[in-house]
């Protein structure tokens, strides 16, 4: 009996998603693709009780949360590996990954439901989120700083990669980020942008995604 | 009271930490569960001394916790909690089983990035200015309260609570729960008899000896009490 591919429920736009999205892509993995909005669609409560996306479902487990998904992705799918066995660098690529899903990406996503709920004004919203990508960009600049690899963190994707583009991506095609601030995230957006499996992974390629 | 200047002991790691952060406290009950002996260097968030420039250099984003051990240095607490847990396995904070592993990275992930970064410091004081003033105190609440019940209906449905949040023995889960359930009861007074599960874990971490030795008030910065 062929085992069923995992199924990913996210979102074509959701940053968190296209995390996950890159991580499969990367390592070979064969998904099927569900597109879900948690906050309109009531049968998503019963895949995933607590309603994030996005969440995987890989046989009887059930796994919400980009950076838990990676790491189990990581265990499952050997293939690819993104973190590496220096411990130093393996520190570096999770603290990367978690100045965007901890410092960045969660403002930006209370400042965009913030917008959409008309808690604040659409000037208030894109401050808060340049305000946040700001910060959080200086900083990995910081941490880069010297940087000649291919990547963040070495010749190979790794962690830290899976987490900028997104992040990098949103900051570029929803926020009007000025890219020239950050030379080296910059100089990384381009070498992801030409690995296939971070451009099957964009927003705009997804079977959700809005026809242009 | 600050620590003195001083060189770290020979292979001892330095933790650079503020007694009341959420973040700090993860990393120092790492430390403590793992038995690790470190240098307790304290960074004043109030009086902006994670804005100095030696402390820039350890962490551009200017939070604790920061980590110098040999030449590693790292700026963040899920980082250096699996840093801990390459370099020092016994006792280990991650299970083998995949699935109870993921759980533990969901818990932390949803304190880590859906809960606490929603309410440091830094955000509460650019709420207040940007928003409105006082803005800050029923968002804070709100979004424990989301969290919260997030990670109750996790514990529940997952169903491998033991002692503590996924087993019997302390995991990753129970290190990044303590920090944040501690700071709701004693900051935000929040009414944990909505999550009694997160309740029941609170006692049991009250009454183990890695987590005391960790708790905001004993550590050496914090303020004597009057």
């Amino acid at each position: 009996m062929a085992t069923a591919k995992p199924i990913l429920y996210n979102a074509w736009i959701s940053s968190c998603s296209h995390r996950v999205r890159i991580a499969l892509n990367l390592k070979g993995v064969d998904y099927e693709y569900r597109s879900v909005n948690p906050l309109t669609d009531p049968d998503y409560e019963k895949i995933n009780p607590i309603k994030y996306i996005p969440a995987l479902v890989d046989g009887d487990i059930v796994i919400s949360d980009s950076l838990a998904i990676s790491l189990y992705l990581e265990d499952k799918y050997p293939a690819h590996p993104l973190l590496p066995k220096d411990l130093k660098r393996k520190a570096l690529n999770l603290q990367i990954a978690n100045i965007v899903c901890s410092s960045i990406q969660p403002l930006q996503g209370y400042a965009v439901i913030g917008l959409h709920k008309g808690n604040m004004s659409s000037d208030q919203s894109l401050q808060i989120v340049q305000h946040y990508i700001d910060k959080g960009f200086r900083a990995i600049e910081k941490l880069l700083d010297g940087c000649e690899s291919k990547y963040a963190t070495g010749d190979d994707v790794q962690l830290s990669d899976v987490f900028l583009e997104p992040q990098i991506h949103a900051g570029i095609n929803r926020f009007q980020i000025d890219m020239s601030k950050y030379p080296i995230l910059a100089r990384l957006h381009d070498a992801y942008m030409e690995i296939p499996a971070f451009q099957a992974a964009l927003p705009k390629n997804q079977p959700d995604a809005p026809s242009s | 009271m600050a620590e003195m200047e001083g060189t770290a002991k020979a292979g001892r790691p330095r933790l650079y930490s503020y007694w009341r952060s959420s973040c700090s406290h993860r990393a120092r009950i790492a430390l403590n569960f793992k038995g690790v002996e470190y240098e307790y260097k304290a960074v004043n968030l109030l009086k902006g001394e994670q804005s100095d420039p030696e402390f820039l250099k350890l962490n551009p984003m200017k939070f604790v916790p920061a980590l110098v051990d040999d030449d590693a240095v790292i700026g963040d607490s899920y980082a250096i909690a699996l840093y801990l847990e390459d370099k020092y396995p016994s006792p280990p904070l991650l299970p083998q089983d995949p699935k109870k592993k993921a759980l533990n990275h969901q818990i932390a992930n949803i304190v880590s990035s859906g809960i606490q970064p929603l309410h440091n410091l830094t955000v509460l004081r650019f709420i207040d200015q940007k928003i409105g003033a006082g803005e800050s105190v029923s968002w804070t609440q709100q979004q424990i309260e989301r969290g919260f019940t997030a990670i109750e209906n996790l514990i529940q449905l997952k169903g491998c609570a033991g002692k503590y949040a996924t087993g019997d023995e302390v995991q990753l889960a129970d290190v990044f729960l303590a920090p944040q359930i501690f700071a709701a009861i004693e900051r935000t007074k929040i009414d944990m008899s909505n999550y009694p599960a997160l309740a029941r874990l609170h006692d049991e971490y009250m009454g183990h000896p890695a987590f005391q030795a960790a708790l905001p008030d004993r550590q050496l910065d914090a303020p004597s009490s009057t």
